[in-house]
């Protein structure tokens, strides 16, 4: 431990009375540097240059009064430095006064030898003390900071750490993308017998091949998709779109499976649209995860989804008579590669992404999820989407999106369907659905009719589209029509004039080649 | 007969691509990076390019940019085939260059998707 040797100021204007204190101060066994001063004012000058640690002070001094000194010792901020008053007292409050400003004993004129020696062994006993404690605080604090200071850099390079893996995810999974492609379009070039004929045999075991890289490829997306989610990249684009219809033909899509384990799978439909403003794609994402998994961990009974609007917002559920879950598992259900002790058959392995990744785009949505489960009894998923409000007249929309179609393309088909005379209007929206596969191809429904926006795509080309979404009974029976920009028309409500004229008169042939 | 360049910088993916195109009547161009891509457009005039990525020399998108300038080339359309978009569960992604949505297909991609698209775009082979 430090040992500092000590400073002692005597400041008494008295002759006799200095050299008898310096006299008693000198005879203790102490080690400490002795300064003494007749005025205030010089020993203030010496207190600027090194403060000392204990103070004996004479209350009247000649020039300032000890009082005053107390103050400025403390307005220089020594307020821990002991001040013993030397004084005869004569005035009933000198020590209460002193005492209020930070005075810390006295010593009685006529001054008395043991007197002083014991209040001034005191206060050193004291000092000496405090000032033990103050470098043990001092030296804790600075190890405190050192500790502070590595946790923070440790903390910093977890960060970096985990910035690293998030990179790592997403570049490795592209990585794998190419080699993946090349082996599945090999596999599928033999399968399809490009380079020759092929045993059936054979092709069952091809077949195996190519649904097992596409699992491979799920998996790469469900890691790139879960990277995205947690670096916040993952974009979503909100549109106006009917929850049921969606469900329904999510619902059709898992038919096949849910028939091959004998489950009944229930869709909630009502007739009724319910209209949600979410990104379709990743609504659907959603539906898939959590209707894969109810399939996967239900051996019997069923698998209902229902779809209720709120007065706020809209709530979904996905509900399951499977084998439920533990408790203890149901606060980790939502985490990265959590697979809580639901065993399931062989081949059904999945990622542990599926629900974090639902969890992760309901969220960005606006909306939250959470789960019901009784062991034995089944699970029941519950989540929110944001309601779609109607902004304006309806029949602007299919004018809008063709305004900003012009503006982003060079070449734009659109094909109007009189849906009037349609038998089944649903199933010919979900051919619709089913058959555009870009992101940038818009289908808009208007009363009797349906408008199909087709970016980067000529007149002719349309006959695919149309011939796709056709159903084989209706083939000749729907009123369409065609007018391509910017061959047909250079804006908006020429392309519309466009349309009106050739669903409406009987030769549009003639008036759309002669705009040509 | 329609012709058609593939620009990507692995060889198998071309031959790949080259083969299943041949097998449905379509002839094929090809070309290793996006430099060559964009003198083969240039020079041969396809009926559409099939783009990659991630390319050494010159990258995709920076090639679609410069046939989207030229006279010559810009009312070619063009498909991208590329690792670096992900699926979206009904279909596929596109990819924007200054601000033009191109369809994009991802790798690893299904035969039947391609063959599609490109019918779309410009018929049968």
């Amino acid at each position: 431990m430090k040992q500092t040797k000590y400073t002692i100021f005597i400041i008494e204007n008295n002759v006799s009375d200095r050299q008898f204190l310096k006299k008693i101060l000198v005879e203790m066994e102490y080690d400490f540097a002795i300064k003494d001063f007749a005025t205030g004012k010089e020993a203030m000058s010496e207190m600027n240059i090194r403060p000392p640690d204990l103070v004996l002070l004479n209350l009247y001094l000649p020039d300032q009064d000890g009082f005053f000194l107390l103050e400025s010792f403390h307005q220089k901020g020594l307020v821990d430095l002991p001040v013993l008053l030397v004084s005869s007292f004569d005035k009933e409050d000198d020590k209460k006064k002193g005492f209020d400003r930070g005075a810390i004993d006295f010593i009685n004129k006529p001054i008395v030898l043991e007197d002083v020696k014991a209040r001034v062994a005191c206060q050193l006993r004291f000092k000496r003390m405090m000032d033990d404690q103050k470098w043990a605080n001092q030296k804790t604090n600075e190890g405190i900071k050192m500790l502070y200071k590595e946790l923070e850099n440790q903390n910093k390079k977890l960060l970096q750490l985990d910035h690293l893996k998030d990179d790592f995810v997403g570049s490795v999974s592209h990585e794998l993308r190419t080699p993946l492609a090349i082996m599945r379009e090999s596999i599928s070039q033999i399968r399809d017998e490009l380079f020759g004929e092929v045993p059936d045999q054979q092709k069952r075991y091809l077949d195996k091949a190519l649904i097992n890289m596409d699992r491979l490829r799920n998996i790469i997306d469900n890691l790139l998709d879960i990277s995205k989610i947690e670096k916040g990249k993952l974009e979503i684009y909100k549109e106006k779109v009917d929850l049921n219809k969606l469900v329904e033909e999510i619902v059709s899509d898992f038919a096949v499976k849910a028939k091959a384990k004998g489950l009944i799978l229930e869709g909630a439909v009502h007739g009724t649209a319910v209209y949600a403003l979410v990104d379709p794609e990743k609504t659907i994402q959603v539906f898939n995860n959590l209707i894969g998994n109810a399939l996967k961990f239900t051996e019997k009974g069923s698998i209902e989804i229902t779809v209720q609007e709120e007065e706020d917002f809209i709530q979904c559920k996905v509900k399951d008579t499977g084998k439920g879950i533990a408790q203890k598992d149901l606060h980790k259900l939502f985490d990265k590669f959590q697979q809580v002790g639901r065993k399931h058959g062989p081949g059904e392995k999945g990622t542990g992404l599926g629900l974090a990744i639902a969890k992760g785009i309901i969220e960005l949505h606006g909306g939250n999820i959470h789960v019901e489960s009784t062991e034995g009894e089944g699970t029941a998923f519950f989540f929110s989407f944001q309601k779609y409000i109607e902004e304006s007249g309806s029949c602007m929309s299919f004018r809008s999106a063709l305004i900003s179609a012009i503006k982003q393309f060079n070449q734009l088909s659109v094909i109007k369907v009189d849906i009037r005379n349609l038998k089944d209007v649903d199933a010919f929206k979900g051919r619709i659905t089913k058959s555009l596969f870009r992101k940038s191809d818009r289908v808009i429904i208007e009363e009797q009719h349906v408008f199909i926006l087709l970016p980067d795509t000529e007149k002719e080309m349309c006959s695919v589209v149309l011939s796709r979404i056709k159903g084989s009974h209706d083939a000749d029976s729907l009123g369409e029509c065609i007018v391509s920009f910017p061959i047909d028309g250079l804006t908006c409500d020429e392309l519309i004039n466009g349309l009106e004229r050739t669903i409406e008169g009987e030769n549009h042939e003639k008036n759309i080649s002669g705009r040509r | 007969m329609k012709r058609i360049l593939v620009v990507d910088d692995e060889p198998d993916v071309i031959d790949l691509v080259k083969n299943r195109l041949e097998a449905n009547r379509y002839k094929v161009i090809s070309a290793t990076d996006g430099d060559e891509g964009l003198i083969k457009a240039q020079k041969e005039k396809p009926d559409l390019v099939i783009m990659d990525i991630l390319m050494p020399n010159m990258m995709g998108g920076e090639a679609v940019r410069q046939l989207r300038s030229d006279e010559s080339t810009k009312h070619i359309p063009i498909i991208f085939l590329t690792a670096v978009t992900s699926r979206t569960p009904n279909g596929d992604g596109g990819v924007n260059v200054d601000g033009q949505f191109y369809t994009a297909l991802p790798k690893p991609f299904k035969p039947e998707k391609l063959l599609f698209e490109i019918k779309r775009l410009i018929g049968d082979g």
